[in-house]
């Protein structure tokens, strides 16, 4: 009990509310209780961690963030930042209040074509992966020309793909197909054609047919690959999303950095920043969540 | 007619074709629920010519007939184990046995291939592990499981090639024992590839003795069954046929021993 309130990290936590609410100002500054809020929860999540898993890192990474925040808190309101460039953290975190909806809605409609895009690749990337990496003439037809297409970076051609496309939504959804197919399908053949022969030939003599060969045998035998796979995928996928929002959207996280960018309205700009970093993070972590699921067979 | 006739087959892998083949002219019936272990050293042959019952690989010369029909490729009347012990890993063991019934020749409705795996998981002895994947299982165990798996296809063949070679030895003891008497209850034809000449002994109804390319004699086994491995080791019989076994050996390497190669 008295490690998990008495730390460098719960200190600086202390100093950070009392720099909030005590350290006079000259600058005009927005109510502090979003950023009040901000700081609760990240103490909240910090004491909860630490004391599920003791690890000394927890006090690390809470008194890097909790020192970054006062410093700039601290900062700022000594006047030393840029007026327009640096904003307050306060109006950072008030944007999330002030703009809910437009969030919301960003979050929402990047999601949806991040969903459309990524779930439509891993299908047919896995799928083709498992023929042609099974079917050896399928794979002498093919890996040539895959191997040409596939190293060319969606973003390069995400303009491109912007202005042909009919509407954004499809232009999107095409990129974000793109950037996670090749790699999947990539891959699931590396891993069907290198798989355990062992495993295959335990199956071949039950005397399996193809189809049950394909999904029941090397399917779940490349399933941890697949997922392990995913998260490196999904980056991608909200690289080209976000890039492709820049370029035309007209809702989603890109659209809302790029709108208020276009404003010079920083303060916006960097809570839109803020609120990505946090949906891939719970993107990643919903992907460990699903490998721990998915894989117990591996983790026993 | 035999349950399985191997008639003038021969076989060499395809990568080293114009080298001399693995298997000349093997010439072998096998009756119906005999057991046969084929004896011999390393690199005999004996893992190909298991290969090519399984179907697994198929020989350009002479062929391999069961009930009468050729061989073409793996079959549900056949049911292999193998050293490694191949479960599937993301399957639990009771699933991996269920694996095994779905591929079998009879058709089951769900509720009957539960109660069937259950049994086969009771037959070997592990009740308690259905449940448990095969990384959480010993080799003992996997191997156990393999063993039900292959009887849960309820193919009148199995195949196996040193199914216990991996296992120690004081668990080898209980897993031959078991086997034998599953095979024998069962009325299987069994077909199990060994190079250890006191397990040959132990199981056999007909030991099969390899020398590199063909079989170099067959040995009938006429000690009754149940044969425990304790009691057998200091019989007049078991001395009798383990002498000539190691000799069928040892005359090999005697001749052999002016050349490079020194086998067993
Ligand atoms: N897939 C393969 N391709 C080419 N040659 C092979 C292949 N498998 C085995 N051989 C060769 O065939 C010969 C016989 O091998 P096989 O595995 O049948 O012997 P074995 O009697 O089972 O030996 P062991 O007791 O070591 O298992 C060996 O010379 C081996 O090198
Ligand atoms: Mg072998």
């Amino acid at each position: 009990m008295k490690k998990l309130l008495l730390n460098r990290a719960n200190l600086v936590f202390i100093i950070d509310l009392l720099l909030i609410f005590f350290m006079p100002t000259s600058q005009d500054i927005d109510a502090p209780w979003a950023f009040v809020v901000v700081l609760i929860l990240a103490e909240t999540l910090f004491l909860v961690q630490y004391g599920r898993s003791g690890k000394k890192s927890a006090v690390d990474v809470a008194f890097i963030a909790f020192l970054f925040l006062g410093l700039w808190e601290a900062l700022k309101k000594l006047g030393l930042m840029h007026p327009v460039l640096v904003p307050p953290p306060e109006n950072v975190f008030n944007v999330f209040v002030t703009q809910r909806e437009l969030i919301l809605q960003g979050i929402g409609s990047s999601l949806l074509l991040l969903l459309y895009g990524v779930g439509i690749a891993l299908i047919l990337g896995v799928v083709f992966g498992l023929l042609v990496g099974w079917i050896p003439r399928l794979r002498e037809a093919v890996m040539p020309i895959a191997n040409v297409i596939s190293p060319i970076p969606p973003l390069v051609y995400t303009p491109y793909v912007v202005a042909v496309m009919p509407t954004f939504k499809l232009a999107s959804i095409f990129v974000i197909f793109s950037a996670v197919f090749w790699p999947t399908f990539q891959q699931m053949v590396g891993r069907v054609s290198s798989m355990d022969q062992k495993i295959i030939q335990s199956a071949k003599v039950m005397n399996v047919s193809t189809p049950t060969m394909l999904f029941k045998v090397i399917l779940p035998y490349c399933l941890p690959g697949i997922i392990t796979g995913l998260s490196g995928s999904m980056r991608a996928a909200f690289l080209c999303l976000t890039g492709a929002e820049l370029l035309g959207a007209s809702s989603g996280l890109g659209f809302f950095v790029k709108k208020f960018s276009d404003y010079a309205d920083y303060t916006k700009v960097i809570t839109g920043i803020i609120v990505m970093g946090i949906v891939v993070t719970v993107i990643e972590i919903s992907i460990k969540v699903l490998e721990k699921k998915c894989i117990k067979w591996k983790y026993n | 007619m035999s349950k399985i006739e191997i008639r003038h087959l021969s076989f060499g892998y395809e990568e080293n074709k114009n080298h001399t083949p693995i298997l000349k002219d093997i010439n072998l019936s096998i009756e119906e629920g005999e057991f046969i272990c084929i004896l011999g050293p390393s690199g005999c042959g004996k893992s190909t010519l298991l290969s090519l019952l399984e179907g697994l690989n198929v020989s350009s010369e002479g062929g391999i007939y069961i009930d009468g029909n050729e061989i073409k490729g793996p079959g549900t009347d056949r049911a292999v184990v193998f050293q490694h012990y191949s479960l599937f890993p993301w399957l639990s063991a009771k699933k991996n046995i269920i694996f095994g019934i779905k591929q079998g020749n009879k058709k089951y409705s769900k509720a009957q291939r539960d109660e069937l795996a259950d049994e086969y998981l009771k037959n070997v002895g592990l009740e308690e592990a259905g449940d448990k994947y095969p990384a959480q299982l010993s080799g003992g165990m996997q191997q156990r499981v393999a063993i039900a798996r292959a009887l849960a296809m309820e193919a009148d063949i199995l195949l196996m090639d040193e199914p216990f070679g991996a296992i120690d030895p004081k668990l080898r003891q209980e897993l031959q024992e078991l086997f034998s008497r599953l095979s024998k209850e069962k009325g299987k034809t069994v077909v199990f590839v060994t190079h250890d000449i006191d397990e040959a002994i132990l199981l056999a109804d007909r030991i099969v003795v390899m020398e590199p390319g063909r079989i170099r004699a067959e040995i009938p086994v006429t000690i009754p069954n149940p044969r425990k491995r304790d009691e057998l080791a200091g019989t007049e019989e078991f001395q009798k046929l383990h002498r000539k076994l190691i000799s069928l050996f040892y005359e090999r390497v005697a001749q052999e021993i002016g050349n490079e190669e020194v086998v067993l």
